[in-house]
């Protein structure tokens, strides 16, 4: 309900009159017309009895009126009261009326005009007052002030500028003006004053890739003044992708960032490299910090063949290789993702910068104004690649030819398959097992708002995956998560709290059943009439593949992550902070193995359960201090804070054996025998860190930061650190002379170096330390101590010294935008698990190499707009990322551990392979250039891919937007081939069928067969030979989002916000020379999910 | 906190920054402190170990503990179950029936085509140093303990020397040369090349003789599962005889025999594997949660099933009629349809809620068939008890007595009794071709295509050894 502006006048001044007669009233005849007086932080009634006993007006207002007021400082000299009273009553929230000799003083009544809805709070009646002075304040999204908005009355000049608390005073404005509100970061707005005094708005940020808010360390900066290469992909990209884990929806978006994706299964890991891997041994993934707060610092990371390394919860063993720690992050929460790249943005992190950092914001209230969002989603998929195997046919053709190759009779004790078992069966395992169709749901529900100093956000939201495996399997999640900032009125005080919960309850079989294909297509029915397992036939035993669904697997993670940051603002130039944050991360496995899942024809079958708590609790306490200060054209920032960090993770496993019934599994408590192991690491981290940025007339940027660090890694008096970096820019386009042309809009140069570290090492690794055997039973009632590790106190910082230079350009107002960087790090003292012989009793022992390490590439972005209509845009990005790497020295190589991986000078993604020579077209077998690994590894291929990137389109026609996006891989891999000669008693792809028969037949498979040298010659064929080594470049049509926006007529009837719909698609259609599986996954077993997914949002 | 809000809310600018450096300033030295964490409260450090002779005989503990829990080898460590099966695998006394899932290592074995990256050579390697790396950090800390008693001491290092001999014996034999690690400094045991057999026969030699001085008569704790003297003499008889030296093996094993320890005569055969069995000389206890010993887990087979370490054809028809150690010793899944179905059955427990079978490292059938070959080898007057030796083995059996006419006769009666009275336990058949010279003369022939790669006889240096060491250099043949 709303009434004429006159009317609330009107029905205000009465409730006043009506309350003079309680309130303070002053009354006199008038004595004079004109006013003299002069004050210093003077309170305004007194003020008001001053005018009152000088002119002898009566003023009427209530006290609580005036308690919002403030000191009044003035100087007038013979004014009439009227322009008296206007400049007292300027910068108060009051206004006055006269009537005859009385003044009514009334509030300003103030308005939140929320610029993003056309319809919001524009009033049109007509005003008594023709011309107005308007006080008012303008805010971004964020509940920020928008500083240096200028403001303009339509088609005029300009009248006021916001100040650094995005507050603005205008005078003698005309009531109906229409005021436009125009800056570089925000979209330009026009409001109708229609009589307003007071106003609160909020702006657009502007949507211009130049001056979009970029996260860094302890602040932010924008792209346009950046001296540092930071990639940055928002929420809303992310969420374009009906993934469970965010990371996966980055693949190919962000230049310098290579994202594999390590299996198809829920829950897996993914790998994130940023500018390839900086170190031989330490653990090579970036720095992750969630809204301040590092997240998942220092898990278990699974290192693959295929040189892809990837950062997991660790536990006991599962199908996935680990499980991701961004299974718990919400993708619905996040803002946005930065990714910071070179040391002038990663110095300032210090030991822990070297591989990158990855900042995750999460969302937060951007208006005042209430509202409600809804999101579901729900998808189907199948594997993007599904493997072929022999039928029973084959199989059994197969296995003949082996034999009669072989020279060897078959009979029902070396081939049982032929010879006792039914050769016509079929079982075909992959349908089986892989048959069923994944399934994902997701539901989030969002609540914001609040007030002008105050506002909150409320989230809760689940998700839901399901696997193709056989049976009912799922991975679940829930999420809760609130954010509130509040800025005090002056905006002195400020305070941004959020905290989260994620519960993921994964069930997803320890086996992927991928692996589970090459059972033989003729073997037993897995299951007998009355659904139990069949564990022989005809007396040979069966592997039954299908036992895993028997053994359960049930983990559980819970994440919570709450932050609170502090700010107070002393002056305009001198402003702390205190930023803190919890992480505690639980997890919980247990995986069972039932009597039931057990072949009872071996020894007696006992259950038994495995369960693995781990609890990792982080904390992190930053104060901060920050001066800025203007003068003349340059801006000075500096920043000094301190980081305390404490990570503590402490684990049980407990074997558990011996249950009486296989119904007791899930807890330990029944079990005959139990064995307990326990872990505890405590990780410290402290440090000091400056930075001084300098900015000249926005053209000229200096960024200096560095870092003293220590760790509780390393021995006494290696602990400490010292890393630094300066970064540096110029805005060449703010240059006069390159005004003329004015087809470029903006170009900068930048240029950073600096020295990071990498304390990515286990934890007590300098200390020689004795544990307590695993063993389930102590030996004569006593426990045994052994020793864990080789004792090496000498070993320190992992050194990274980074270079990078690049060229921004902005074109036809960045309707075009490129940019050109090339980076160079090199590390050295490296930090390494160096591999031991075993004869010195272990494989490895912690230390520093002088190997040095070179990763250096280039990284290209084009952004355009290609079209630009009222109705219809089309926006195209493009990235691509050709990064490479180098073993620039490593001294005594040839004697070390690594001789037979590392060759100097070439990339450390290498690996060393005995020469495929093809099939002997004689004997049929398999011909390499010999079989001494120490000497005949000649060949030598890197597996690092060598190009990467992604295209993105995107169209919008009025409520329509359509996103297509490919992702771009240039590799090599290793072929995914079975481990088994081609003929033994184990099912093949249907790629075998190209083997050898006959003299001269010329083909790259060799002949089937059971034993002797073929089998030998395949072991090293299938493990050391070049053959492996296949061309595995890819371009996936990785996402496809359609969704459309219902107009305001559906709106209205609905009694919605917004509505929208969607579909979208992932991994939609692959295209590779790679064969028998997955490019990605290099594996034929667990091939990403192709994903069809449709839902609906709404908004309240 | 008054005065602080005071002061950072000064009017003075200088005086409130002035705080907050001389803040900061007052923080720096307490950094130091923080990233000093204190060890972890579940581990020890190398000289709280050897602090006192609990903890000291703890380390040793572990050993034993790993020995019988270790799973890098097919079930188990060399010690337990990998040497067995393995060693049986390579003398054609099992063969492997099921799917070679990864690499066809097990083939390699029956096949004599191992190559170097076969993983279960590694265990081999990989589990014998990593018990001499705890036997010399052992060695090395109770030199420089002063918390333990010198009983403790003795006994320890006792012990551990017995130890480190033991696991060198199986390393020279397996692998011939291999590297004499004596010390546990990583520096100078990363690049040690291969010494040569002979120095390490020698130091096996020394370590047992120092071993069974230090070693008491009486077993250290109940039971057998700690080293005696004996223990030491036992390996030692057997070191002697395997260097030919005749007399010292026929001292050290008539030593154990006629000490009266051991039982006058032989248990029953289904009592020597039992854990009160007399005849033990040194036994190891199962550490895994409701499992005997990792024979009796994987060779046993219940119901008519194909057994997965199957006995060989050859093993079988190498019995004489009504040799009880057949039937007692080997069990048949199917012994009407097919015949060759048959499995080991020394070991007759697998899973199970109580533990009722020891694993048996030593026993004194052994020493008697040591005795015999040692007196065979003299000749002469030695002859006779030699043959009497055999015959307490072969009376337990159940067979007549053997009455070899000359020497020649009497070691291949032993040869052929060693083999079916050792049949599947911790590879002596194996062992024993290769010592005798007759690896390649008896089993090329029983193996499929008849293969045998020369210099069999010795089994490859891991490849990822010599990728980790180049110094290694590769046994000749691979």
């Amino acid at each position: 309900m709303k009434f004429p502006a006159k009317l609330l006048l009107i029905m205000k001044l009465t409730a006043v009159i009506l309350l003079a007669s309680v309130l303070q009233v002053s009354a006199r005849t008038a004595a004079g017309q004109n006013v003299t007086y002069s004050a210093q932080n003077e309170r305004l009634e007194k003020v008001f009895t001053a005018i009152k006993q000088q002119t002898g007006y009566v003023f009427f207002y209530k006290l609580p009126d005036l308690q919002g007021a403030r000191p009044v400082t003035i100087d007038l000299k013979n004014e009439p009261v009227k322009d008296a009273l206007q400049k007292i009553l300027k910068y108060q929230p009051l206004t006055f009326l006269i009537e005859g000799n009385t003044v009514f003083i009334t509030p300003k009544r103030a308005e939140t005009v929320d610029t993003r809805r056309s319809d919001d709070g524009l009033l049109t009646t007509a005003q008594q007052i023709s011309v107005m002075d308007v006080h008012g304040v303008v805010r971004d999204e964020s509940g920020k002030p928008a500083a240096g908005v200028s403001i303009t009355i339509k088609g005029g000049k300009t009248i006021g500028v916001t100040n650094d608390n995005g507050e603005f005073n205008l005078t003698g404005v005309g009531n109906n003006a229409i005021l436009v509100f125009s800056a570089v970061s925000i979209e330009t707005f026009e409001i109708n004053l229609s009589g307003r005094g007071e106003l609160v708005l909020t702006a657009k940020s502007k949507i211009s890739l130049l001056d979009e808010v970029q996260m860094i360390a302890y602040g932010t900066t924008t792209r346009r003044l950046a001296t540092s290469s930071i990639a940055k992909i928002k929420g809303d990209d992310i969420r374009k992708q009906p993934v469970e884990n965010p990371m996966l929806a980055l693949g190919g978006r962000l230049p310098g960032l290579q994202i594999t994706q390590v299996s198809g299964i829920a829950g897996g890991a993914v790998s994130v490299v940023i500018r390839g891997r900086s170190s031989l041994g330490a653990q090579s993934d970036p720095l992750y910090i969630i809204d301040g707060v590092p997240f998942a610092h220092s898990l278990t990371s699974v290192l693959f063949g295929n040189a892809v390394s990837a950062q997991t919860l660790g536990g006991l063993i599962s199908a996935t290789n680990g499980s991701s720690p961004f299974v718990n992050l919400n993708a619905a929460d996040i803002e946005s993702i930065e990714v910071l790249k070179d040391a002038d943005a990663t110095a300032i992190y210090g030991s822990r910068g070297s591989n990158g950092v990855v900042l995750i914001t999460t969302r937060r209230a951007k208006s005042t104004r209430t509202s409600v969002d809804v999101n579901f989603y729900s998808g189907w998929g199948r594997p993007t690649r599904m493997p072929q195997l022999l039928n029973t046919k084959q199989y059994i053709a197969m296995r003949r030819e082996a034999f009669n190759n072989d020279g060897i009779v078959p009979t029902a004790s070396n081939a049982t398959d032929l010879m006792v078992w039914d050769t016509t069966r079929y079982i075909n395992w992959a349908k089986l097992l892989l048959g069923n169709t994944a399934r994902n749901y997701d539901g989030q529900i969002r609540l914001s708002g609040g007030s002008q100093q105050t506002q909150f956000s409320l989230s809760t939201g689940f998700h839901r995956e399901t696997p193709i495996f056989y049976g009912s399997m799922y991975d679940n999640r829930v999420n809760v998560r609130a954010n509130l900032v509040h800025h005090s009125i002056d905006n002195k005080f400020s305070l941004t709290l959020n905290t989260s919960y994620n519960s993921d309850d994964n069930n997803i079989n320890t086996t992927d059943m991928g692996q589970l294909l090459t059972a033989i297509p003729n073997a037993p029915y897995p299951f007998d009439s009355s659904g139990n397992l069949v564990w022989s036939d005809k007396g040979i035993s069966f592997s039954n593949p299908l036992q895993y669904i028997k053994k359960l697997y049930i983990g559980e993670t819970e994440n919570s992550i709450s932050n609170i940051n502090l700010g107070y603002r002393f002056s305009k130039n001198f402003e702390i902070r205190a930023d803190g944050g919890m992480n505690i991360e639980r997890l919980a496995q247990n995986t069972t193995n039932p009597v039931s899942s057990q072949s009872p024809l071996g020894t007696t079958p006992i259950a038994s359960a495995q369960f693995f708590n781990q609890t990792q609790r982080n904390w992190i306490a930053e104060p901060q201090a920050e001066y800025t200060r203007q003068f003349g054209k340059s801006r000075l920032q500096v920043l000094a804070g301190g980081s305390l960090q404490q990570q503590l993770t402490q684990g049980t496993t407990i074997n558990a054996s011996g249950y009486t019934s296989d119904d007791l599994l899930e807890e330990p408590g029944p079990a005959a025998t139990k064995s307990v192991t326990d872990t505890y690491t405590k990780y410290r981290y402290d440090a000091f860190f400056a930075r001084v940025n300098y900015n000249y007339d926005n053209k000229y940027l200096l960024n200096i930061s560095g870092r003293r660090d220590g760790s509780s890694r390393f021995g006494p008096g290696k602990q400490f650190g010292d890393f630094g970096a300066v970064g540096a820019g110029w805005v060449f386009s703010e240059e006069n002379f390159m005004k003329k042309f004015s087809f470029l809009n903006y170009g900068k140069i930048r240029t950073s170096a600096g020295v990071t570290g990498n304390d990515r090492i286990g934890d007590y690794q300098y200390i020689a330390r004795w544990g307590t055997s695993s063993a389930a039973l102590p030996y004569q009632g006593v426990s045994g101590l052994y020793p864990i590790n080789l004792e090496n106190p000498d070993f320190a910082w992992e050194r990274n010294r980074k270079l990078e230079a690049a060229i921004e350009l902005g074109f036809l107002q960045d309707r075009v935008f490129v940019s050109a960087d090339y980076y160079r790090s090199r590390s050295d003292n490296q930090l390494i698990g160096y591999t031991l012989p075993t004869q010195t009793g272990f494989s490895s022992i912690t230390a520093n190499r002088n190997a040095v390490l070179e990763n250096r590439g280039w990284e290209f972005m084009i952004n355009t707009t290609n079209v630009k209509m009222r109705n219809f845009t089309w926006k195209t990005a493009f990235n691509i990322t050709i990064p490479r790497s180098e073993l620039v020295a490593y001294p005594n190589l040839a004697t070390s551990s690594y001789s037979t991986l590392l060759v100097i000078g070439q990339p450390v993604t290498i690996r060393k392979y005995l020469q495929y020579q093809g099939v002997d077209p004689t004997t049929g077998i398999y011909q390499l250039n010999g079989i001494n690994l120490t000497t005949n590894r000649t060949e030598i291929r890197d597996l690092g891919q060598r190009l990467y990137g992604g295209f993105q389109n995107t169209v919008t026609y009025k409520g329509w937007s359509l996103d297509v996006f490919f992702h771009v891989v240039q590799q090599s891999g290793l072929s995914s081939i079975n481990f088994t000669a081609p003929g033994g008693r184990s099912n093949q792809p249907v790629t075998v069928l190209k083997r050898w028969q006959n003299k001269g037949d010329i083909t790259d498979v060799q002949k089937f067969s059971t034993t002797g040298a073929p089998v030998t010659q395949f072991s090293y064929y299938s493990n050391y030979s070049s053959a492996r080594v296949v061309n595995a470049s890819f371009i996936r049509l990785k996402n496809v989002s359609i969704s459309y926006e219902f107009d305001h007529r559906v709106i209205q009837q609905l009694k919605v916000a917004s509505l929208r719909v969607y579909f979208q698609g992932q991994n939609l259609l692959t295209f590779s020379p790679y064969q028998n599986g997955d490019p990605e996954t290099l594996s034929f077993t667990t091939a990403p999910i192709r994903m069809l997914s449709a839902g609906i949002q709404a908004t309240f | 906190m008054k005065y602080i809000t005071k002061i950072l809310l000064h009017r003075s600018a200088k005086i409130r920054y002035i705080f907050m450096v001389g803040l900061l300033a007052a923080i720096l030295p307490a950094c130091k402190k923080f990233v000093t964490v204190a060890n972890p409260p579940d581990v020890l450090t190398t000289d709280k170990v050897f602090a006192n002779d609990n903890s000291a005989t703890s380390a040793v503990l572990s050993i034993y503990i790993d020995m019988m829990n270790d799973q890098f080898g097919s079930n188990g460590s060399f010690v337990c179950f990998t040497m067995s099966a393995f060693g049986g695998l390579s003398a054609n006394e099992l063969q492997w029936t099921q799917n070679n899932t990864t690499t066809p290592s097990y083939l390699e074995f029956t096949s004599h085509s191992i190559t170097p990256p076969n993983t279960y050579v590694q265990a081999f390697w990989q589990d014998g140093y990593k018990y001499i790396y705890r036997t010399n950090a052992i060695l090395d800390g109770i030199s420089k303990s002063t918390g333990m008693t010198a009983s403790g001491k003795k006994l320890v290092e006792g012990e551990a020397k017995f130890i480190r001999g033991f696991c060198y014996f199986y390393l020279v034999n397996l692998f011939g040369d291999v590297p004499l690690v004596l010390s546990p400094d990583y520096i100078a045991n990363m690049n040690m090349a291969r010494t040569p057999a002979s120095q390490v026969w020698d130091q096996v030699q020394q370590d047992l003789k120092d071993a069974k001085q230090l070693l008491p008569v009486n077993y250290p704790t109940a039971e057998r599962l700690r080293p005696n003297s004996a223990t030491a003499g036992a390996l030692l008889a057997r070191t002697y005889l395997y260097l030919g030296k005749w007399p010292e093996a026929e001292a050290e094993s008539d030593a154990i025999i006629s000490s009266g320890v051991y039982g006058a005569t032989l248990p029953a055969l289904n009592q020597v594997f039992l854990k009160q069995s007399t005849e033990t000389i040194w036994q190891l206890q199962p550490v895994r949660a409701n499992t005997n010993t990792n024979e009796g887990v994987s060779f046993l087979v219940t119901g008519a099933t194909q057994p997965s370490y199957q006995i060989t054809q050859n093993l079988l028809s190498a019995f004489e009629p009504n040799d009880l150690r057949k039937t007692t010793w080997i069990g048949f899944s199917s012994p009407v349809a097919n015949p060759t179905w048959a499995f080991p059955t020394k070991y007759k427990a697998g899973t199970a809620a109580t533990v009722t079978e020891y694993y048996i490292v030593f026993r004194l059938t052994e020493q008697y068939l040591i005795r015999s070959e040692a007196r065979a080898h003299q000749g002469g007057s030695k002859l006779a008890t030699g043959i009497s030796d055999l015959n307490i083995v072969r009376n337990r059996a159940g067979l007549p007595a053997a009455s070899p006419t000359d020497q020649n006769a009497l070691l291949s009666a032993l040869e052929h009794e060693r083999q079916v009275e050792f049949f599947t336990e911790w590879g002596h058949r194996w062992l024993d071709l290769k010592r005798t010279n007759r690896a390649q003369t008896v089993l090329q022939p029983l193996s499929a295509n008849n293969t045998w790669n020369p210099g069999a006889e010795l089994y490859p240096i891991p490849g990822a050894e010599i990728g980790n060491n180049p110094l290694l250099l590769q046994n000749p043949g691979y």
